[in-house]
């Protein structure tokens, strides 16, 4: 027995398996970043979405007038925008078919990943004309990911498919975050003032954030469902379809809701 | 700890596969053999050996270079699966008994008491006349037929079950007498 060597065939039984458990160039989810575990789940979501869609479905029309294949060139666009800041490969040119849309996509967004596993996230990088921390920018990155992915799900008769509810909280953590700078951006200010943002469902937590410099107790409060704030964020719905409780100053709750998208397009 | 370790841990980590077949190439015989000593089953060394690299391919982070190298740790692996598959063939094997006779499972307290009968019963044996003794020895302790117990004495098959059946009598008598039956 001690001479006994496996079977020649198990080898390539284990190198099947283990690609099944994890794709070729998709690196380890555990070595991520916090910040970049959104972004690796839903690569991996879109990835597994995108290789079953027909023919057919890459050339229905999704969202904003593009079909699938256009949108995941749209993303792949996006993307390089971070990919080359931080110095790595983009696709070069545009792709034409599906399986080279898909695969530009691919190939870059495992890159990313991969580029997260042994990156700092607390460095920062200049990306779509703003300074972010790089765990920030990988965190938009899984927003616009999933927002897209559910874009073509949903034109597919798919069922939406939101990240679990910790990745939701972070990703709802960094538009809140964001808000006094897309106010200040759309010369909103609120001098004086603060405002509370309540998400229930998914997420349960409260956010006060302040609209100046001067710390101030909140004027106004926004309580909506924490999923439902991510696709208004996400420009997925208009305020008026999603069924938010305000209370206290109208006027600067209809500027947060209004700056809401700031940062999102399509 | 080694900077090859290290890479090829990077590697892994970074989606490599390249890396995972040098390891299977390094240490798939190894982790195999482990597998099959203790289990002493091929088909389950098999399992084990895609089981402990599927795992490093799914998990390569815990690997610690720092506590050891992929041998031992792979080596680790493999033993503690493969422990874990001998306790689910004992459980199981055990489940079959009692799904099969549960009446007869013993208890420290019954093992006492057969112990102790087989003890009365050999006595009672071996006071026996020698004609009887050793046809009752072959029969019942050896399980041979009577045709093989005639055969074995050398007498005819007649005499076999005549002298089997007045040892047992004479058998079922001193056991009586000693308080057993």
């Amino acid at each position: 027995m001690n001479e006994a060597h496996p079977p020649r065939d198990l080898r390539s039984a284990i190198l099947a398996a283990a690609l099944e458990i994890r794709p070729a160039g998709y690196p380890d989810p555990e070595a991520l970043p916090a910040q970049a575990a959104p972004y690796g789940l839903e690569v991996r979501k879109l990835d597994a979405l995108l290789r079953e869609v027909t023919e057919t479905q890459w050339g229905t029309t999704v969202v904003g007038g593009m079909t699938a294949r256009e949108l995941i060139d749209h993303l792949t666009g996006h993307d390089a925008w971070f990919a080359d800041a931080l110095g790595l490969d983009v696709p070069a040119g545009a792709a034409r078919t599906p399986e080279r849309s898909y695969r530009a996509w691919r190939e870059q967004a495992f890159a990313l990943l991969r580029h997260a596993v042994f990156t700092p996230v607390i460095d920062r990088v200049d990306f779509a004309g703003l300074s972010m921390a790089i765990g920030n920018a990988y965190l938009n990155r899984a927003f616009e990911t999933w927002i897209h992915a559910d874009d073509i799900r949903l034109a597919t008769g798919r069922p939406a498919d939101p990240p679990p509810a910790p990745h939701l909280r972070a990703l709802a953590d960094l538009h809140i975050r964001s808000l006094p700078a897309a106010l200040r951006m759309a010369q909103r200010e609120h001098p004086g003032h603060a405002a509370r943002i309540t998400l229930t469902g998914a997420v349960s937590e409260d956010w006060i954030i302040s609209l100046s410099r001067t710390p101030a107790e909140p004027s106004v409060t926004i309580t909506a469902d924490a999923l439902e704030f991510c696709y208004l964020a996400g420009n997925r719905r208009t305020p008026d379809a999603v069924p938010l409780t305000v209370t206290g100053d109208a006027d600067i709750a209809a500027d947060l809701l209004a700056a809401m998208t700031f940062f999102s397009d399509e | 700890m080694s900077l090859p370790e290290r890479e090829l841990q990077a590697r892994l980590i970074s989606g490599d596969e390249a890396a995972l077949a040098e390891l299977y190439n390094t240490h798939g015989s190894i982790v195999y053999r482990q597998a099959l000593r203790v289990t002493g089953d091929w088909a389950a060394a098999q399992d084990i050996t895609q089981e402990v690299f599927v795992h490093l391919w799914a998990h390569p982070s815990r690997f610690d270079p720092d506590r050891g190298e992929f041998r031992t740790w792979l080596g680790m692996l493999a033993h503690r699966r493969a422990v874990d598959w001998v306790r689910r063939e004992v459980a199981k094997s055990r489940r079959e008994r009692l799904d099969a006779q549960p009446e007869v499972v013993p208890g420290p307290a019954e093992l006492a008491l057969t112990a102790l009968l087989h003890e009365l019963i050999r006595r009672a044996v071996d006071a026996l006349p020698a004609e009887q003794r050793a046809a009752i020895r072959l029969a019942y302790f050896e399980g041979h037929t009577y045709r093989h117990v005639a055969a074995a004495l050398g007498i005819p098959e007649g005499t076999a079950k005549s002298r089997l059946r007045s040892g047992l009598a004479a058998l079922g008598r001193r056991l009586a007498a000693e308080g057993v039956t």
